[in-house]
């Protein structure tokens, strides 16, 4: 027992001592990038699983050395999808090279952390990651405070509700439609719902729960005379796109997507991001930072403008749920159906 | 300068996966209890601990109720066994399964990602490592060290608790439940005890995983059971398990060597779809081991008799 008793007393001691901890921040004002080889950057990148708009992006921020001639050797390392070899590959990572790349939100914040931890300072990258602030990587979109910046793939969430009035032009009642725990989805539906209503527009919006409830849901909002449903991206919506796609058809609803493999699985228009220019305007930065052009802390997060965007449309099920665009967004658009 | 940096780079992934292989081998070498339970408990105590510490809760605080939760799992996993008669392997996947939507439910809301929900740290906010922080290289000392204060604790107090008589009496339950029934011990009691222990400490591994990753998903755990289970078995065949000291300091030995391995593979450069294999066969070779030493011995030693007969002849 009397173990038990000086372990209760060292634990009490340590907190004693844990809530001396100190300012986290690293002082920008007199960073400076300084590699080990000036004449040849070592640069990690760390992607957690084989995808093909990760891949895409990762090779856009290669491609972004070549078109501004700056030589580097890439030291690239996929995890897999298993997080213990995330953090190993992070930590290898941000002590063996100059600068690093995280593709996603969870390498991106492995790699701050393994570099937190190695007390390094180097100016580490992302890219594919929704919200760099709610994850907690930078300060804000606009001043990112750290050694960390990076771009987003927060679709254009404005752009895609004028795409509603550029579909039906006499649409008057939208609905938006999201699942309740999905953070970023709730964020995107408070600003479509804004800007819809900026636009003239009543908006109904609606949550689920899970997988479960997402057809009535569905089935709900649809039949309450809405004309066109917004449905941002929202990985338990993506994930059972066929339970909407059955009450858009019964109710003739046009369904704007805030991504490609929704809109491919039951939606009908979407704005898409191009993962490669994306990945593309993080090796931008990089290359900025490389030259010295500006600090990591200084260069605002990059996110897509809606003109930057793809426009897809996909046309089977457009016809399964009876719906006809203007001709001029067809002409304009990319068709994806499966 | 490098070798150091690959030195704490081994220490701080293989120090948190030592308390893992530690809590695996108190059901499955102590217990003879293959407990399925290890991922759902490690997910857990990675989840609550990460919830707390973004939620504004201090990093010690949140470390222990990690350990509790994660020793609600094994609890509810020891009754599922003893007092419904669910048969071991079961009971285990039973609460694993559970655990994923628990998890979620702990997580509330969550950054989204593109495969999964991630909660993540902010950069400012401390983890029971980063509370202790200096700045600059020390940084990853600390980290080390405190991870390795942990194992030390928790090594002395597995060592001082399988002496007493209740330890015997869980160690007598592993190896004769019949028998230990016999002499008196109640071994529903102790086997439930047992494996609220064992994910205790995998709850407190999947804390200090987490907090050196900083963030949490619930796929997070996967994969760990295996790591937990080679690193067990490297240990043993390498370090020996001939006393009970002997043992446990070897089951934690293990996870460190099972690091030195990945991190070899990634430094040599392994491709990634391949390194699955890599570890794969370097776990058949430690468990080979005793085999192969035997088949060394055997072969020495008819190279001495040869030698002798050829004296003779």
């Amino acid at each position: 027992m009397k173990s038990k008793k000086l372990l209760l007393l060292s634990a009490i001691s340590l907190v004693a001592l844990a809530s001396c901890g100190g300012n986290r921040r690293i002082d920008m004002s007199t960073w400076k990038f300084s590699p080990e080889n000036p004449d040849n950057i070592k640069v990690g990148i760390l992607q957690p699983i084989e995808h093909g708009a990760l891949t895409a992006a990762r090779l856009g921020f290669v491609s972004a050395f070549e078109a501004s001639n700056v030589k580097v050797t890439i030291d690239y390392q996929n995890a897999g999808s298993s997080s213990s070899d995330l953090n190993t590959l992070a930590k290898n990572l941000v002590a063996n090279n100059d600068l690093t790349l995280g593709i996603g939100t969870g390498a991106s914040v492995a790699l701050q952390s393994a570099s937190i931890y190695a007390g390094k300072t180097n100016p580490i990258f992302f890219t594919a990651v929704t919200d760099a602030v709610d994850a907690g990587l930078v300060d804000s979109d606009a001043a990112p405070g750290q050694n960390i910046t990076g771009s987003s793939d927060l679709n254009p969430v404005a752009d895609q509700i004028a795409l509603i009035k550029r579909c039906i032009p006499s649409a008057t009642k939208i609905g938006v439609m999201y699942t309740q725990s999905e953070q970023n989805s709730k964020v995107q539906a408070d600003l479509a719902k804004a800007k819809a209503e900026q636009e003239g527009l009543a908006v109904t919006i609606a949550t689920c729960n899970d997988a479960s409830d997402i057809a009535s849901v569905a089935q709900q909002i649809c039949s309450s005379g809405i004309s066109a449903l917004f449905i941002p991206t929202d990985n338990n919506l993506a994930a059972h796109m066929d339970s909407v796609k059955a009450a858009l058809d019964a109710n003739h609803v046009l369904c704007v997507t805030g991504e490609t493999s929704s809109c491919q699985q039951g939606g009908h228009v979407t704005l898409s991001i191009d993962y490669e220019q994306l990945g593309y305007k993080a090796g931008l930065q990089a290359v900025q930072v490389i030259k010295g052009e500006a600090k990591p802390c200084d260069i605002p997060v990059f996110k897509f403008a809606g003109a930057e965007c793809e426009l897809q449309i996909s046309s089977a099920n457009l016809a399964d749920a009876g719906i006809t665009l203007p001709q001029e967004v067809v002409d304009a658009a990319k068709d994806i159906s499966k | 300068m490098d070798f150091v940096n690959l030195l704490f780079i081994i220490l701080t992934s293989g120090l948190p996966c030592s308390l893992l292989a530690l809590g695996i081998f108190i059901t499955y070498r102590l217990l003879d209890f293959a407990d399925l339970t290890a991922e759902g408990s490690f997910l857990i105590g990675g989840v609550v601990c990460i919830t707390i510490i973004k939620n504004g809760g201090n990093a010690f605080l949140a470390t222990v109720i990690a350990i509790l939760a994660g020793g609600m799992c094994g609890l509810i996993t020891g009754l599922l066994h003893t007092k419904l008669k669910i048969p071991k392997l079961l009971s285990g996947i039973i609460t694993m399964t559970a655990s994923a939507s628990i998890a979620m439910l702990i997580m509330g809301s969550t950054v989204e990602t593109m495969f999964t929900n991630v909660v993540t740290l902010s950069y400012t906010q401390d983890t029971i490592y980063s509370l202790f922080f200096v700045g600059g290289v020390w940084n990853q000392v600390i980290e080390a060290g405190i991870m390795l204060v942990i194992v030390l604790v928790v090594l002395f107090l597995l060592y001082f608790f399988f002496g007493t008589e209740y330890g015997m009496a869980i160690r007598a339950t592993g190896m004769n439940p019949q028998m230990s029934r016999a002499q008196g011990i109640n071994t529903d009691l102790s086997t439930i005890f047992a494996v609220s222990l064992s994910n205790a400490l995998i709850g407190l591994a999947g804390a200090m995983f987490c907090q050196d990753l900083r963030s949490v998903d619930v796929k997070t755990a996967s994969g760990f059971l295996v790591i937990g289970l080679a690193s067990i078995i490297i240990g043993e065949t390498i370090f020996g398990k001939k006393t009970f000291k002997n043992w446990i300091i070897s089951v934690s030995l293990g996870a460190i060597i099972y690091f030195v391995i990945v991190n070899f593979a990634i430094r040599v450069g392994f491709p990634t779809e391949m390194k699955n294999l890599l570890y794969a066969v370097l776990i058949v070779i430690a468990l080979c081991m005793p085999f192969i030493k035997d088949y060394f011995k055997k072969l020495f030693a008819k190279k001495k008799e040869g030698g002798l007969e050829s004296v003779n002849n």
